[in-house]
């Protein structure tokens, strides 16, 4: 089996009073593609974000790549190679689609390695090639959707991570998004998905949490996912 | 030239450096300053306690003052990783009053009396003429604006910009907002300390009311008025805001006032400057 890129052993997140994270120990291997599944307000983003550094956390332990990072700052981590796409979207508006994917490069000095990645990125996104020299604020919100994403792989990340990629996308946008999401787990690169489309966590994940309440109820794979009782009545609808 | 016009030409160069300095910080990386002056104040002190006080030669004086000036100035700048827009300006408002309250209290700068006897530059053991001493300010100008441009340019000014467009987005970048941040604070009140040494040695006097926070809201109007974030913008904002109430003799004395009005119908109509986005200056240019 391998190894794992990321392991979170008990970790609470607390907002004034509301314990947003309660004892949440979870792991995900390398090449593995894993899908936090639960409700609005279940706590997925504040898991997220606490990886990230975004949350102060106030109990338990992020090991990443062997080392504790629950106290570095958020650029220390994504500097150690976490990549993260925030709910809705994040771009820099007033920047254009090609300096959005270089300052998704920011740590790589080597000019070859960065026009390397653009081309791939471009291959998986090629409307962000036709829309290179344009504004990042301008595009429509998928476009914006797939340039966070493209942003957040220019880094070369060792685990990306993306909170609710299908968030406010039309039905045909989504299974292109959750495409590339399949493509990027077949290249290798480890993924960490928060979403509430229990389906689309199926399709593309390897092993799926469920979160409830701030809490981890369930660990399971597609089949399991899509079997279990509770979760079809939950999620599924039927 | 007469002596009239180069002073008039040294106070706009001075004062141009001044807004092409708050500009890194407020243009660049987006950090408003409502307490500039304190930073130029910072710079002409430096050198007029180093020069006067323990006669340290000119030209050593001058490096000291700016190493003195930019360490403050990131020292200054620690809040702003700490406190929202809003805050901030307030924040820099205060600073503002208490480096001038310091300079005013404490005899060591020469209290309410100020400093005298700031040494003018020499050549050969000569002072330099008022015109030479132009030309040196110009060269002043030429080098920040150069600072300016591979900043504006670089790696360095990229993030900041990415930083100022969308924090968040630039942190999980990997895009420290507290180095790129205070970087620009670093420089931006280098520069502001060149041109406390300019103005200090020009002078030959100064008083902590040369450098109260109406002169911050006089080169925060500079900026705006031009541009933040261009370069051309807070050249031309330096310019127009120095020489307008000199050729119009009147409305000197109000000249504050009318600086308060122009930046309050520059936020209004012409919310990016002159020289911005949408500026009328601009669209001509690009228009021709
Ligand atoms: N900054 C905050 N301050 C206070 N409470 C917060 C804050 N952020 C989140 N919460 C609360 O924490 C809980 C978990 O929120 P979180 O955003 O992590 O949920 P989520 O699973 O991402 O939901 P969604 O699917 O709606 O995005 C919610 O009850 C929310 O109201
Ligand atoms: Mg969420």
């Amino acid at each position: 089996m391998e190894k794992n890129i990321i392991e979170i052993k008990n970790l609470k997140v607390r907002y004034e009073n509301i314990q947003a994270l309660n004892n949440a120990t979870l792991n995900v291997r390398k090449g593995e593609c894993v899908t936090i599944v639960g409700a609005n307000g279940a706590g997925k983003s504040s898991l997220l974000k606490a990886v990230m550094g975004f949350n102060k956390t106030d109990e338990g332990n992020i090991i990443f790549n062997n080392q504790n990072i629950e106290n570095l700052p958020t650029y220390k981590r994504a500097a150690l190679g976490i990549s993260f796409v925030p709910e809705g979207a994040r771009v820099f508006p007033k920047i254009n689609v090609l300096g959005n994917l270089l300052l998704g490069a920011y740590k790589e000095k080597d000019k070859e390695k960065i026009i390397e990645r653009l081309d791939y990125i471009y291959s998986l996104f090629p409307r962000l090639k036709e829309r290179e020299k344009q504004l990042a604020g301008t595009l429509s919100g998928g476009e914006r959707q797939m340039l966070a994403m493209a942003r957040a792989l220019m880094g070369k990340p060792l685990l990306l991570m993306m909170d609710e990629i299908s968030l406010g996308l039309m039905p045909k946008l989504v299974d292109m998004v959750f495409e590339v999401v399949e493509e990027l787990h077949k290249s290798g690169i480890t993924i960490l998905l928060s979403e509430q489309n229990a389906h689309k966590a199926a399709e593309v994940a390897d092993r799926i949490y469920i979160l409830e309440l701030g809490k981890i109820t369930k660990e399971t794979d597609k089949e399991g996912l899509l079997n279990d009782p509770y979760i079809k009545k939950a999620y599924l609808g039927k | 030239m007469g002596d009239y016009l180069t002073t008039l030409l040294i106070t706009v160069g001075i004062y141009t450096i001044l807004s092409l300095s708050l500009n890194i910080i407020v243009g660049y990386a987006g950090q408003i300053s409502l307490g500039h002056a304190a930073f130029w104040a910072i710079g002409a002190y430096s050198f007029a306690v180093l020069t006067t006080k323990y006669s340290i030669p000119f030209v050593e004086a001058a490096f000291f003052s700016i190493v003195i000036t930019t360490l403050v100035g990131i020292f200054l700048g620690l809040p702003s990783l700490r406190v929202s827009e809003d805050f901030l300006a307030i924040t820099t408002i205060g600073i503002n009053f208490i480096v001038q309250g310091i300079f005013n209290s404490f005899d060591y700068f020469g209290g309410a009396m100020g400093i005298g006897n700031i040494p003018f530059p020499t050549m050969h053991g000569d002072m330099i003429s008022n015109n030479t001493f132009l030309f040196i300010t110009y060269l002043l100008v030429a080098l920040t604006i150069i600072i300016s441009y591979i900043f504006k340019v670089s790696w360095a000014g990229l993030a900041s910009f990415a930083i100022k467009d969308d924090e968040l987005a630039a942190d999980v970048s990997g895009i420290s907002p507290v180095i790129f941040k205070l970087l620009s604070f670093a420089i931006g009140s280098a520069l502001a300390g060149l041109a406390g040494i300019l103005y200090a040695s020009f002078m030959g006097f100064i008083s902590a009311n040369d450098f109260s926070f109406p002169v911050s809201v006089a080169i925060l109007a500079m900026v705006m008025v031009g541009g933040e974030g261009t370069i051309l913008g807070p050249i031309f904002g330096a310019f127009l805001l120095i020489l307008l109430p000199e050729f119009f003799r009147p409305i000197h004395s109000y000249r504050m006032f009318l600086y308060g009005i122009l930046l309050v119908l520059m936020m209004i109509y012409q919310p990016n400057g002159f020289f911005g986005k949408k500026g009328i200056v601009w669209s001509m240019i690009k228009k021709s």
